[in-house]
């Protein structure tokens, strides 16, 4: 492993021993930085002040010398002084360390090197200021799910906290932090700022940090589990998934990151350059392929300006300044697209590039990208022809219209390889025909099949039964709810909890459920919770204990028009800080609703609409914001207000009489205390049985399949959701079934070369 | 008005406001202890967990580990609600009526360092505002006072004498919120429309203590079983009023001057404070002027360590005041 020298500058911050004045800076290196630098640095990156130290901050810093601006990567140490102040508290010495970025672009090194490098240095170091650090060594990173959810995330542009690490010492947290940013491209560590421990009831403007409780604004990690990654937080899911793959050697991918050392932002412009990278980086094969096939075909060569594989020194490093359009004439292949258009920051066409494994369409689409040209006249619609053309590092680059997921291609075996020979040169017909009408059948066959099977599935709705379940579980536990339409989620929640716990469920309902509950079986009993804003007192329940509460997600949800209100100022209108906000209020909402609302934040303007067309005033932006159903929140593709304060909301108590206290009091107890109210108001609350679900299942293991008892009806969407896929799937195996037919009988002809 | 402790967050911003040491966060972190003293049934609960886990920590650090708390280091937020006894109504012709709900007061406490009320000393030739007003700290600070309308202001007797510098502390702020207040037309008055509650604390060290005493400023709760002295609301101005003029710079008569110039007088209200309160010994469960020093200075490399049991005084008392005005007067603020 080479060590190599790396420069740095310092400053001290602190009080001098019996100081009775505050933090201050104490000393610095007074070399090339000012004080003025280092005491902006240490009010912006403030984190607060940890029990257990010492603790690492990374900062970023850009300075500005002769026009000339320098990036800089500032480790903070955080560590007690061994001094006392005048009123005898523990003195804390923070010492900062600025590191100019270019040197650890061309001797890339971990955080965890650095702070060994530096953290043995005097408190105050004399000259030389440099120290001794080893290369980063990508083949030692061994990331687990939650380090890999939180890479995922950070490419959403949001920040992201870990939780659940308070007895971790710091040199793992701060090796986490290094494995973290290894799953990213090396430059992003020139905008990273990483913290081994923040205060949870600081604001700060850490971007990946611990904390005993997670910022509202930030995603939730959880050490040594991850997070859920939902399909709203894109690009995650994209980038989980390509951090996850089988088929992704992580040796390679990790190699090929280290080696992307051009600076790259967290903002909406670098992200999908991100992305790229991270995809680019995890196919190296899939490089080496195109170069196979190059062998075989002269005309696609491959190009060294590409940003090249990993491992390719040309390559490495270097990101090409941003052209700022779409890349799609080089789609084309060179031969039969004569040439095409010319990349407009002078790429030559790209006459035979490394082909690039592309990203899904729509995941790309969600990205904002591929609103690329038409493809040429003439051109068959479903061409999966994949791009061609050198890497280029643009902010709109878009995709290939035809590209297909990687998981598609490897589903439709030699097919894209057929349609590229048919491309290049003509002759092939036969084969090709034969193969893709067979790739056609297979596919319609299987999802037919699919689709059947989830249609047998969906009809019943009822979880398999069988003597050996059934016998084994003997008891079952009554579910007494209210008969609302909204308390499904709840209900849902209880009954999921009864089923993973290997029991039976019967859901009843009653206007009166307490009154009703049978108090000689299991019992659980949902009751309307004191703290619901639209409810008075919960009624007595003889009997029963209360073992936590559900909130319910409101039926109705707020919409607004990002064009007119940001979301913080929406926030602060309900919270009574913003007097100049207008919400319209659909007349069918309950009268309680518009009352609370009023109650809670007189400034608010509320405006009456017909509850036939809800989001009419925010259409004709009368308002900024609109409560609207969940069925039309969908509707005009309108953001939604999450967080805890939106609209008032209900909360149930869950009451356990004695025999089902034994059985269920813990899992009921830690499933309703991790419902965070403040995501109800999200689309993945629509579906509430889905939603019940998955929050169960975030908190409890798989259990047993159990019997359902039903008095009234189970409340589940999942036979419904189950039914409309199975349908879709049918109809698209119906389609590629036609398809093969169509490319059956006409074939030949559409694959001849066109003049 | 009436905020969720679980789901919402509260409405009534008070920021404390007081020089480095002046024990801002010794207070805080004696509030739940403070309010379980107390007779009747004002309780605080944490409207998120992180505001929670501070209370617990706090409380057990104070209570059992009979350690201060660190020096803050950045701003820090606390989401309390007070909740208060509920109210029993008369019912019809003498008969047994159902309580109201219980009352309710939501809180949002800024804790900041010290320094950042200060005049914003930089390292020699550093380039700054006078008042360090380019630190983005300072300028959330003052974002926070500007929201808020709740200000606990701690003068600490102590650092005074020892350094007089209360008023170096008070003016650079006082002076940007005014001019902020001034800009968005909340000053028409030539009043801030801020309340202020002036804690003088340390009231458990034996120069305050001795201070009140002479002044025949003390005062004895007949309900209180401990006979723990303290000064009336009434009282700690004049406390305060005599604690200035034994500023080591002379300046700190300015800081009455300023309160009074600033302020509605009906909007200021001053407390002597202790968030240790003095030292009763268990046995005889009685406050001795012989025996009363709670606080154990720390030898060389030892922290300060409470000696026996806390008995915060004045502590709930300013919170509960704040609380209680802004309360009643939040729905007049937000529809001006």
């Amino acid at each position: 492993m080479t060590r190599r020298e790396i420069g740095f500058e310092w400053a001290l911050e602190g009080k001098r021993p019996g100081a009775h004045d505050d933090y201050e800076l104490l000393s610095w290196s007074d070399d090339r930085l000012g004080p003025e630098v280092f005491e902006e640095i240490r009010s912006r990156y403030a984190t607060g002040l940890s029990a257990d130290l010492p603790q690492v901050t990374i900062a970023v810093a850009a300075t500005r010398e002769r026009e000339r601006v320098s990036r800089h990567i500032v480790l903070a140490i955080q560590e007690w002084s061994g001094h006392r102040d005048a009123t005898n508290r523990k003195i804390v010495y923070t010492r900062w360390f600025y590191v100019p970025y270019h040197e650890l672009a061309a001797h890339p090194v971990s955080y965890e090197a650095l702070y060994h490098a530096l953290a043995g240095l005097p408190v105050t170091p004399s000259p030389p200021l440099a120290v001794q650090v080893p290369e980063f060594d990508p083949a030692a990173v061994a990331p687990g799910p939650d380090a890999r959810c939180a890479a995922a995330l950070l490419l959403t542009g949001r920040p992201v906290c870990v939780v659940g690490a308070d007895g971790v010492p710091m040199i793992e947290r701060l090796r986490f932090l290094d494995t973290v940013a290894a799953l990213l491209p090396y430059g992003m560590r020139a905008r990273l700022t990483a913290a081994t421990w923040t205060s949870s009831t600081a604001r700060h403007k850490i971007r990946l940090s611990f904390a005993r409780h997670a910022p509202e604004d930030a995603y939730e990690v959880r050490w040594g589990y991850g997070a859920e990654i939902t399909q709203r937080d894109t690009p995650a899911p994209l980038c989980l998934d390509l951090l996850t793959r089988s088929d992704v050697r992580l040796a390679d991918m990790l190699r090929g990151l280290a080696g992307r050392t051009e600076p790259l932002s967290f903002g909406p412009a670098d992200r999908p350059v991100a992305v790229r990278l991270l995809e680019h980086s995890g196919y190296p094969e899939l490089l080496s392929g195109s170069a196979d096939e190059a062998e075989r075909e002269p005309q696609e060569t491959e190009d060294p300006r590409d940003g090249g594989g990993p491992d390719d020194p040309a390559g490495r490093g270097t990101v090409a300044p941003a052209s700022g359009a779409p890349d799609l004439p080089g789609r084309e292949p060179a031969p039969e697209r004569n040439g095409g258009d010319v990349g407009p920051a002078g790429a030559s066409p790209p006459a035979g590039n490394a082909r690039r494994p592309t990203l899904p369409r729509s995941v790309l689409s969600r990205l904002g990208r591929g609103r690329g040209r038409a493809p040429a006249p003439g051109a068959p619609p479903g061409d999966t022809a994949a791009p061609t053309t050198p890497y280029r590092r643009t902010a709109d680059e878009g995709p290939a219209p035809g590209a297909v997921p990687l998981s598609m291609q490897a589903a439709l075996g030699g097919l894209e390889q057929a349609g590229h020979g048919k491309r290049a040169r003509s002759g092939r017909g036969p084969h090709a025909k034969v193969t893709v009408t067979v790739a056609f059948a297979t596919l319609g066959i299987t999802l037919i099949g699919l689709g059947v099977v989830m249609l047998v599935r969906s009809s019943g709705g009822d979880p398999p039964t069988g003597p050996d379940i059934a016998g084994a579980q003997p008891g079952t536990v009554v579910i007494q709810a209210a008969d609302r339409p909204e308390d499904a989620f709840a209900t849902n929640v209880v009954a999921e909890v009864v089923r993973r716990s290997g029991y039976r469920f019967e859901i009843r309902r009653s206007d009166t459920p307490t009154a009703a509950a049978p108090v000689e079986k299991p019992t659980v009993v949902l009751v309307e919770g004191p703290a619901s804003a639209l409810a008075g007192e919960p009624p007595a329940a003889r009997g029963f204990v209360q073992v936590g509460s559900i909130p319910v997600p409101t039926p109705d949800v707020l919409v607004y028009d990002i064009g007119l209100i940001t979301p913080e100022k929406l926030r602060a209108a309900f919270q009574g800080q913003d007097k100049d906000v207008r919400v319209s209020l659909p007349d069918t909402a309950p009268g309680e609703l518009a009352e609370a609302l009023k109650r809670r934040s007189p400034s608010l303007r509320l405006e009456s609409v017909s509850g036939r067309d809800p989001l009419r005033a925010l259409r004709d932006k009368a308002v900024q914001a609109a409560v609207v159903p969940r069925s039309a929140a969908g509707d005009g593709g309108y953001a939604r207000l999450d967080g805890p304060d939106g609209l008032p909301g209900r909360t149930l108590l869950v009451l356990c009489n004695e025999a089902a206290l034994d059985v269920l009091h813990d899992a009921l107890g830690k499933v309703a205390g991790a419902i965070d109210p403040g995501v109800l108001a999200s689309a993945e609350f629509d579906w509430p049985g889905k939603a019940a679900a998955r929050v169960v299942g975030a908190v409890l293991p798989p259990g047993r399949p159990s019997v359902v008892s039903r008095d009234g009806e189970q409340e589940s969407d999942q036979g419904q959701g189950s039914f409309w896929l199975a349908l879709v799937l049918i109809s698209a195996g119906g389609a590629a079934g036609f398809l093969a037919f169509i490319v059956a009988i006409r074939g030949p002809s559409r694959f001849e070369s066109r003049p | 008005m009436q905020p969720e402790p679980s789901r919402g967050r509260p409405d009534h911003n008070i920021s404390m406001w007081g020089a480095p040491g002046s024990g801002k966060t010794t207070l805080l972190a004696a509030l739940f202890i403070a309010l379980t003293r107390r007779n009747d049934d004002w309780k605080i609960v944490g409207s998120d967990p992180a505001s929670s886990d501070y209370l617990i920590d706090r409380t057990n650090a104070l209570s059992r580990g009979k350690v201060f708390p660190e020096a803050s280091m950045t701003l820090e937020r606390y989401h309390w609600t007070l909740i208060g006894p509920a109210p029993q109504k008369t019912g019809f012709w003498g008969r047994k009526a159902k309580p109201g709900p219980p009352a309710r007061i939501g809180l949002s406490m800024i804790d900041a360092p010290g320094g950042l009320f200060g005049t914003g000393r930089r390292p020699a030739g550093g380039v700054s505002a006078p008042d360090g007003a380019g630190d983005p700290r300072r300028q959330e600070l003052l974002d926070n006072l500007e929201r808020s309308r709740g200000i606990v202001f701690l003068f600490d007797p102590i650092r005074e004498f020892t350094f007089g510098d209360a008023f170096d502390h008070m003016h650079a702020p006082l002076t940007r919120l005014a001019e902020r207040m001034l800009a968005s037309g909340e000053f028409t008055d030539g009043k801030l429309p801020h309340h202020i509650a002036v804690c003088v604390t340390k009231f458990d060290d034996p120069r305050v203590l001795e201070t009140a005493e002479k002044r025949r400023l003390l005062t004895v709760d007949l309900d209180d079983p401990y006979r723990l002295p303290r000064v009336d609301s009434e009282d700690a101005r004049e406390l305060f009023r005599e604690l200035c003029q034994v500023s080591a710079s002379g300046n700190a008569d300015m800081v009455l001057n300023a309160l009074d110039q600033f302020f509605h007088p009906d909007r200021i209200r001053f407390f002597a404070t202790s968030s240790i309160g003095f030292y009763v010994d268990r046995r005889t469960k009685r406050f001795d002027w012989d025996d009363f020093q709670n606080m154990v200075p720390g030898e060389a490399d030892e922290d300060s360590r409470i000696r026996g049991q806390l008995h915060p005084i004045n502590v709930v008392e300013p919170m509960l005041w704040l609380g209680q005005r802004l309360a009643a007067i939040r729905p007049a603020t937000e529809i001006s």
